[in-house]
């Protein structure tokens, strides 16, 4: 069906169409962006006391900065082989700096869970705009959709688990010990988890252009999509696309995060904050592609048909009045 | 010899020095020479020789014996002293006792007369080193010509020496004079963690072997001949070395080129096998940054050749290690992405073992009872070689993200078994582990110390001037402190008392800060001097020099407000152990902090990306 509907209408213009719901909605990128900014913020706190209580022990933040940091590590070692001999203990910064080191860690899992859910509450918001099926402003639909797409996210998280262990897990067993392989394989599996974001993307996308809160249906509607054969090609090769893009991003994003020196504080935050916004943007356009792509899916309605389900604030359906 | 110090530090008790050049004749060294005809039997892995060996005694005393070091009977069985001490294998190796080493001189005459000579056992002993009893005392000057026959077994790879399949490589292979020095026979038998001690001379050497085989060796090829019965046989002279070693593999990949050394063009082969071909230019750029580096401070490379063999894989017992004019060196890392390049496990090993071209391989101390003076040595100057080249952070790793410096390497070292050790030990007064931390690690690390105290310039020219005067003779610790004060112009006993002789640790601390007045602590026994470094509220700054008299030094802003202060702020204290209690700030500067809280919240960003948020 996807692809009668893209082959007949033509994936080009679709395509035409996501880029340009995408730039006209690019404000939906902020939303995007902020929910990723405020998770890391947190997860930046420890990181922060750490990095203050080692300040005060001299120059050696700006050498951890600088990459020193296995020669920090040494000292340290240096520290306690002072104490074992003279008597006295390390400095008790060093136990803040180490104590933020599994606080960071431990703040960054939580973080990045935490994110899980706000994407879940905005996700709703952001396809409502792409696919012109809003009810009113973008909070209202955020909150109306979240029921759905939380049940939604119960199903995709051990999927997505599931595939992108198994996947690796293939590329794993493909032989193959040099450099090039390696990297081979590292892209494959880049590619893979584009993929099965990409089918996850389409099945919310589903829910919300066919008004349709039923977030077990359209799980089970993409994954026989996926099964289909020739009729998931055209969807498969656009997330493969998209994975590219999304590679050339990666790569340009790490260097930028990377190639910034640390201390350069107003430079770093510059670049990177847009490499955030850029990646934030990228989302959004891959949410208007799944937009395309679920329309494809769904059924014209016929005028006897045309029953408009909304969910209501608890995430159950309830029926409309019919449209004229 | 040792004593107890009245604090109860163990202290050496220094040898009286020698005279200089005491070796030499006429500028040239020439005690003991050797020249060998040996044939290479690849199926029985045995090196059968004969030869002559003509020995001048340096010495003003009558000489009624010689001593021979018959170092593969280290090898003979897993009873040997070597091996019990060794118990758990040498550099990660292990010994294979199916293929055992030893060496069994099968005779020895006087040249001339023919006279045989008596030897232990009948030539066929598993002792590393053996008396014979002259018939009559060799004077002073004398000199003494031997004829010896001899069989040396090689071993599995093991300990520098030994074969791999078709990979043979020949170190400490043939009976060899002891040095006698000082007044006595160096007697000490061969332990797991010594080296060797030997005095110049020529060597010609000449090897048989199947022809299809390359070899190298030290010294320089004079020639090859075919022997028409499938052999060759190759010829070199070395001339000025202490010994002679050989390497020989039918699928070794021969490079040569010519490299400047300061000025002087040498020849260097290097014999690498067919997987490392594409890493050549990258052995030839760490052999060009050594031998350039080293002829610039310590005295141009003095030997025409210099042969770099990289052992084959299941060979790595034999690398790592120098000989006169060869040096057996190793793999560069393995690393994907690319990240090989960054890993300077490759250079480090090369510089190392070129080092020792100057230190011992020139000047020739005794690496069994005072091993400092050529490891320690040797890996001083690669500190300062590669930290020329890459730059004190990076010089032993470098990946974009986290590097190392190779004084931060021995630091960690130092730290795991160095401090308690004074650096002046017998090699086999020190565990396996404590021998790296102390004699390598705490050893370069004292010299570091010394040079950044002294000043790079003062310090390179002393070090040369030591390398000067010693060049062909036997030095001791004591020896180089004379040569090293006599042209620092200084005492040097806060150095050699402390961390030579003593195992003395080094530690100053900012007791307390304020504003207005600092009070730094010394709570290491060892005093030497150190910088502090004062920043006022108005920019400016102030270094004071302490000599570590007394335990504390209180130090005043002089009506100037005191914003930072720093203990040791160049880091010249390579031997210091606590670097995390010498800086002290009066309001700390929150850029690092944030910048580096941003960098992690980025990561996380793109984290998030990454993970898709699931779909």
């Amino acid at each position: 069906m996807a692809a009668k509907a893209l082959g007949r209408s033509g994936a080009s213009p679709r395509l035409h169409r996501a880029l340009g719901q995408a730039a006209r909605h690019c404000w939906l990128s902020l939303a995007v962006y902020l929910s990723g900014l405020l998770v890391a913020l947190l997860a930046g706190v420890p990181v922060l006391v750490g990095s203050v209580a080692l300040a005060a022990l001299g120059p050696w933040l700006e050498q951890i900065a600088a990459g020193d940091y296995l020669a920090f590590l040494i000292e340290i070692a240096g520290s306690a082989a002072a104490a074992a001999t003279l008597g006295g203990s390390t400095p008790s910064e060093i136990g803040i700096a180490g104590a933020s080191v599994g606080f960071a860690i431990l703040f960054a899992a939580v973080s990045l869970l935490l994110h899980t859910v706000l994407y879940t509450l905005i996700v709703g918001g952001v396809l409502a705009r792409l696919a012109g099926a809003s009810s009113g402003s973008f909070w209202a639909d955020c909150r109306r959709w979240f029921a759905p797409m939380f049940r939604y996210g119960l199903l995709a998280v051990p999927a997505f688990v599931t595939l992108v262990t198994a996947g690796a897990l293939l590329v794993g067993l493909v032989p193959g010990t040099s450099e090039a392989a390696g990297l081979a394989k590292l892209i494959v599996l880049g590619l893979w988890v584009g993929l099965v974001n990409g089918a996850l993307e389409l099945g919310r996308a589903d829910m919300v252009v066919r008004s349709d809160p039923a977030a077990a249906s359209a799980f089970g509607r993409v994954a026989r999509l996926l099964v289909s054969g020739e009729s998931a090609m055209p969807a498969v090769l656009t997330w493969l696309g998209l994975g590219v893009v999304a590679g050339g991003f990666w790569l340009a994003g790490a260097a930028t995060v990377w190639s910034v020196p640390a201390t350069s504080l107003l430079s770093a935050i510059v670049a990177e904050q847009a490499v955030a916004l850029l990646g934030a943007w990228l989302k959004v356009l891959r949410l208007a592609i799944a937009v395309e792509l679920a329309r494809g899916l769904a059924p014209a309605p016929t005028l006897a048909e045309q029953v408009v389900r909304q969910p209501n604030r608890d995430g159950n359906n309830s029926v409309a009045e019919p449209a004229a | 010899m040792w004593l107890l110090s009245a604090t109860g530090a163990v202290v050496a008790q220094g040898q009286p020095p020698a005279p200089a050049g005491a070796g030499t004749t006429n500028g040239r060294p020439d005690v003991a020479s050797y020249r060998l005809a040996v044939t290479l039997d690849p199926a029985a892995k045995q090196v059968r020789g004969s030869g002559r060996i003509t020995y001048r005694n340096p010495s003003p005393d009558g000489l009624g014996e010689i001593w021979l070091r018959l170092y593969l009977n280290a090898f003979r069985s897993e009873d040997t002293t070597w091996l019990r001490e060794a118990e758990e294998g040498h550099r990660g190796q292990s010994f294979d006792p199916k293929n055992p080493g030893w060496i069994r001189v099968e005779e020895l005459r006087l040249a001339g007369s023919g006279v045989a000579l008596p030897l232990p056992s009948g030539g066929d002993t598993d002792a590393t080193i053996v008396r014979v009893p002259l018939p009559e005392p060799l004077g002073p000057g004398g000199t003494l010509e031997l004829d010896v026959r001899w069989t040396s077994q090689l071993p599995r790879v093991f300990a520098r020496t030994g074969f791999s399949g078709d990979f043979f490589m020949a170190g400490q292979w043939y009976p060899k004079l002891a040095v006698y020095d000082r007044g006595r026979w160096d007697t000490e038998p061969w332990h797991a963690n010594a080296e060797f001690f030997h005095d110049f001379g020529t060597y010609d050497l000449a090897i048989t072997l199947p022809k299809e085989y390359v070899t190298g060796a030290s010294g320089v090829r004079l020639g090859e001949q075919d022997n028409g019965d499938g052999t060759k046989t190759v010829s070199y002279r070395a001339e000025s070395v202490t010994d002679v070693a050989w390497t020989t593999w039918p699928d070794f990949r021969a490079f040569t080129r010519a490299v400047d050394a300061a000025g002087k063009s040498v020849e260097v082969e290097l014999l690498v096998p067919p997987s490392e071909v594409e890493d050549a230019e990258r052995h030839f750029a760490a052999i060009g940054l050594a031998l350039d580096s080293f002829s610039r401070w310590y005295g141009v490379y003095p030997w025409p050749k210099l042969t770099v063999v990289v052992p084959p894989a299941g060979a790595d017992g034999a690398g790592g290690m120098e000989y006169p004019s060869l040096v057996t060196t190793g793999h560069g890392g393995s690393a994907p992405l690319g990240l090989a390049a960054g890993l300077r496990e490759l250079e480090i090993v090369t510089v190392h073992e070129i080092a020792h071209q100057w230190f011992p391989m020139q000047v020739q101390s005794n690496e069994a009872t005072e091993p400092w003076l050529d490891e320690g040595f040797a890996d001083y100057l690669t500190i300062r070689a590669l930290e020329r080249r890459y730059g004190a952070t990076r010089s032993t790793l470098d990946w974009p993200f986290g590097r190392l410096g190779y004084a931060a390497l021995h630091r960690a070292s130092f730290f795991g078994g160095g401090t308690r050790q004074p650096i002046a030990q017998e090699s086999w007064a020190l565990s396996a582990g404590a021998y790296g931390s102390t004699v390598y690690s705490k050893g370069s690390l004292a010299l570091l110390t010394l040079e950044r105290t002294i000043g790079d310039e003062r310090f390179t020219a002393a070090m040369g001037a030591y390398a000067d005067r010693w060049r062909w003779g036997h030095p001791t610790t004591t020896g180089l402190q004379t040569v090293l004060e006599e042209n620092l112009g200084e005492p040097l006993n806060w150095f050699f008392d402390s961390f030579v002789y003593a195992n003395h640790v080094v530690d100053y601390r900012i007791a307390s800060a304020d504003a207005s007045r600092v009070v730094v602590e010394r709570r290491g026994q060892a005093r030497m001097p150190v910088d502090i470094r004062l920043t006022f509220g108005d920019g400016t700054e102030r270094t004071d020099r302490w000599d570590g008299a007394g335990e504390h030094l209180e130090l005043s802003g002089d009506g100037l407000t005191i914003a930072a202060v720093a203990v040791d702020p160049e880091g010249k204290i390579a031997l210091q152990l606590d670097r995390l209690n010498d800086n002290w700030v009066a309001r700390s500067d929150l850029t690092a902090p944030l910048a580096i809280t941003h960098r992690w919240v980025a990561l996380i960003q793109l984290l998030s990306r990454l993970l898709g948020t699931i779909g």
